[in-house]
């Protein structure tokens, strides 16, 4: 399938900005079932600088810079994509299988793996966690079994409750209230996975859900998504929605991935001046069938 | 102080009689004496040093010391930019009783912190570029990716120079053996530099004729090379670059030492907010225009310095830092993630670290300590909490190091818990029992505890060594962290007299140090 995905972010400052400095995570990486055909970012004000870098995860980063006064700043991303359909993944690896190999290997190759097991700023595996996620990890069961099973305790025991939480919300509080939005729920998924020792990794991106063969509607499609992938070994990261209760078939569209939000955060950025600020974003994703370059 | 009083100094220095030297000079029994050697009494260096004080007399001694007291204060003052009545308060006082050490025991000593300077340097440019000793199997990959100081964002971006730590700070201590031992490294900013500079300062104004008398080595060229080496990392071999340093602020404990420091080498001290990148390029504020930066010399945590990339939280950063150094438009001493070194658990894979890129031993050896990332070495911190200093690996975590010894039964279980549920976060370092120094205490020389602090700044192609160091004195046994508490000026003592007496011409005071 191939989208046209079209992101804006509208900040109103109440004062003058006289200059500010960002930080945009929101042109697609390319992968193996994913290809980012072309993307360009229309910023207004011009910005006075511009420079695009792949970032320690891999994903593209860009810097920009607005140098002039100005109450609005505009950011639109567009991008087409082209992702193809994976075929049903089969494998009876056991979890604790898979924990062996990311806890026992030596292959150089799985390093840029194993750093996924690891505590990140925004997930730390706590015994509450653990305490969790134990009911699906029962003896030899296969990872995809075990995940997908988390994955619909997840779905099945949290509510989905925008503005419940902000992005600050720390993972205890949205797993004591059992409130909150795709963001929480990949990062819980993520601190049971790890805790449990396997390599989980935080996945930003958006959701289609206009497709005609499609009636039920998916929680996400008007913002920006997030889910999480887990690694199993001779098969690669495979990617689970907890949002959703669902493993993405073919119309999830993944931007950028890290250990958790704070490495993948879209749009972020410093200003100088600003007082209060007003934000709208807006998201868009339409099936496109022909591409026009 | 010493607990006990096993042995008594003999008539070396009774002699005197001047009243300085209590009836007895009590040593630690089983630890080194810097002054004192059991066998044969005060040890050879030490005498020109103890003949001037004798014949200078107690009185004389306590007027000097007074007077090293006013100048600090008049130093407080003249840095006080604020305006605060008190002045800035330097932590800490003045010992006037120098720590002396003998040129070929400090020769021995320089060449160590050098090498280390110059493994560290490898290891640094490694973590942040190919990473071949994590592949290797040379570095856990753990002890770096669990480090808070391992700053992702940093990868790949260089100083346009070889090598990329440009200052180095040891913390030394020598062991009953009388061998020096590395406590801890300061790979992000040289913290006590502006310290001993003082210390010097104050000294020299006290004791002139004893400078020369004692043969003691010289700072100036030190200092020299600290300003040449760091204009080596200018961005695109501009000349005359325009140095700035980077300081958190009035209200931390240690802007005093900045403000002292840069005034002496003649670079901008800034905060945050003094500066401002536009155009990709950072740049100083003034009333009226904006002037090109080209070096920093930071004073502030590799974290706190870019809000745009790194923490948020911090006030005291400039937003667009990295991306002017990763676009090569600026260069940071030491670079942005270098406190990824400030790791004890990397004590225990230095020594193969260094036979392997050195093709050396390590000269000088780190205290024993154990990462508990590995299973044996976990059991063995777990089995030993009492007699060992617990670390976490880097210093923002939530728990300080603290003496095993020291902690409740409770308590050790809590740190028992800790170390269980994340082993990669955790060191145990030996406790190890230092050296101790005569020291001035009410009146009389009475010996100290003392851990020593070595600077090496990085020039054209090798480290040069500060002759010298910020000695610091503690009233009871320490570790690896100690509050800053009493320091005393380090002497390096030639046997010959010095050839070196050229002097640094500095901005605005007409002495050398």
């Amino acid at each position: 399938m191939n989208y046209r995905i079209t992101h804006q972010t509208h900040y109103e400052y109440t004062e003058t900005v006289s200059l500010c400095h960002n930080q945009a995570r929101l042109s697609p990486r390319s992968f193996f079932n994913q290809t980012c055909l072309n993307s360009h970012i229309d910023i207004d004000p011009q910005p006075a600088s511009f420079r695009e870098r792949i970032d320690f995860f891999g994903n593209r980063a860009a810097y920009f810079s607005i140098e002039q006064p100005h109450n609005i700043l505009s950011v639109t991303a567009t991008s087409d994509v082209h992702i193809a359909s994976q075929t049903q993944l089969t494998s009876d690896m056991p979890w604790e299988t898979v924990c062996h190999i990311l806890k026992t290997t030596t292959d150089p190759a799985l390093l840029p793996v194993r750093q996924f097991v690891l505590d990140s700023p925004k997930v730390y595996t706590e015994p509450e966690l653990t305490k969790y996620a134990e009911p699906s990890f029962s003896k030899d069961r296969p990872l995809i079994e075990t995940v997908s099973d988390l994955t619909q305790r997840i779905y099945n025991d949290f509510e989905y409750v925008p503005g419940f939480t902000t992005i600050s919300t720390p993972l205890s509080d949205v797993f004591k209230h059992r409130k909150g939005v795709c963001q929480d729920f990949a990062h819980l998924a993520i601190g049971c996975l790890r805790a449990m020792g396997l390599a989980a990794r935080y996945i930003s991106g958006y959701l289609e859900t206009l497709s005609s063969s499609d009636k039920e509607h998916l929680i996400g499609a008007d913002a920006s998504h997030a889910w999480f992938s887990v690694y199993l070994p001779n098969h690669g990261w495979i990617d689970f929605d907890p949002t959703n209760n669902l493993i993405p078939p073919d119309r999830h569209v993944t931007l950028a991935w890290g250990r958790d939000f704070a490495d993948v955060t879209p749009l972020k950025g410093v200003v100088i001046g600003g007082g209060q600020h007003a934000l709208t974003v807006s998201v868009t994703v339409e099936p496109i069938l022909c591409l026009i370059k | 102080m010493p607990k006990t009083s096993s042995e008594i100094a003999d008539s070396v220095l009774h002699h005197h009689g001047t009243g300085i030297m209590p009836e007895g000079y009590a040593i630690e029994p089983g630890s080194y004496d810097e002054m004192w050697d059991p066998k044969n009494g005060v040890r050879a260096h030490w005498h020109p040093f103890f003949s001037a004080i004798e014949n200078m007399g107690s009185k004389e001694l306590a007027r000097r010391h007074r007077e090293a007291r006013l100048l600090l204060r008049e130093n407080g003052v003249t840095y006080n930019v604020h305006g605060d009545p008190d002045g800035l308060h330097r932590p800490g006082e003045l010992d006037p009783i120098p720590l002396l050490l003998q040129a070929n025991d400090w020769n021995h000593i320089a060449r160590g912190v050098s090498q280390r300077a110059e493994l560290l340097n490898l290891v640094l440019k490694d973590i942040y570029g190919p990473q071949t000793l994590i592949r290797e199997g040379r570095l856990p990959f753990e002890l770096i990716y669990n480090h808070a100081g391992f700053l992702r964002p940093c990868k790949d971006v260089f100083l346009p120079a070889e090598h990329q730590l440009r200052v180095y700070a040891a913390n030394l201590a020598r062991g009953p053996d009388g061998q020096m031992w590395v406590l801890y490294d300061h790979t992000q900013v040289p913290s006590g530099l502006g310290y001993a500079l003082e210390n010097r300062t104050a000294m020299s104004r006290i004791m002139p004729t004893l400078f020369n008398d004692c043969n003691v080595r010289c700072l100036a060229d030190f200092f020299r090379t600290f300003q040449t080496g760091l204009s080596e990392i200018a961005p695109h071999n501009i000349e005359n670059p325009r140095t700035v340093v980077l300081a958190p602020g009035p209200f931390n404990a240690t802007y005093f030492e900045h403000a002292y420091l840069s005034a002496y080498l003649g670079h901008t001290l800034v905060q945050g907010d003094d500066l401002t990148v536009r155009d990709g390029r950072v740049w100083l504020k003034s009333i009226d225009s904006l002037h090109p930066v080209d070096i920093i010399l930071r004073h502030i945590n590799d974290d706190f310095c870019d809000p745009l990339e790194l923490s948020e939280e911090s006030q005291l950063g400039v937003a667009g830092l990295l991306n002017a150094a990763r676009n090569g438009y600026v260069a940071i001493a030491n670079p942005l993630g270098s406190s990824v070194l400030e790791n004890p658990g990397l004590i225990p894979f230095l020594p193969g670290i260094a036979r392997h890129l050195l093709g050396e031993d390590l000269i000088l050896p780190s205290v024993a300590t154990w990462w508990c990332g590995q299973a044996r070495e976990m059991n063995y911190v777990l089995d030993h909490l009492d007699s060992l200093v617990l670390c976490p690996i880097d210093q923002q975590s939530v728990t300080p190091r603290v003496f095993g010894a020291l902690l409740s039964r409770a308590e050790r279980e809590v740190w028992r818990d800790r170390i269980r549920a994340n082993p990669t976060r955790y060191a145990g370092m030996e406790r190890v029992s230092f050296a101790t120094a005569p020291s001035l205490i009410n009146g009389h020389i009475e010996s100290r505890y003392t851990t020593l602090t070595a600077f090496a700044v990085f020039h054209q192609n090798a480290y040069s060594v500060m002759p010298g160091g910020l000695t610091r004195r503690s009233s009871e046994f320490v570790g690896p962290t100690h509050t800053f508490v009493h320091s005393k000026d380090t002497w390096i003592i030639d046997d010959h007299h010095a050839r070196n007496t050229r002097q640094l011409a500095p901005t605005h005071r007409n002495f050398g140090v």
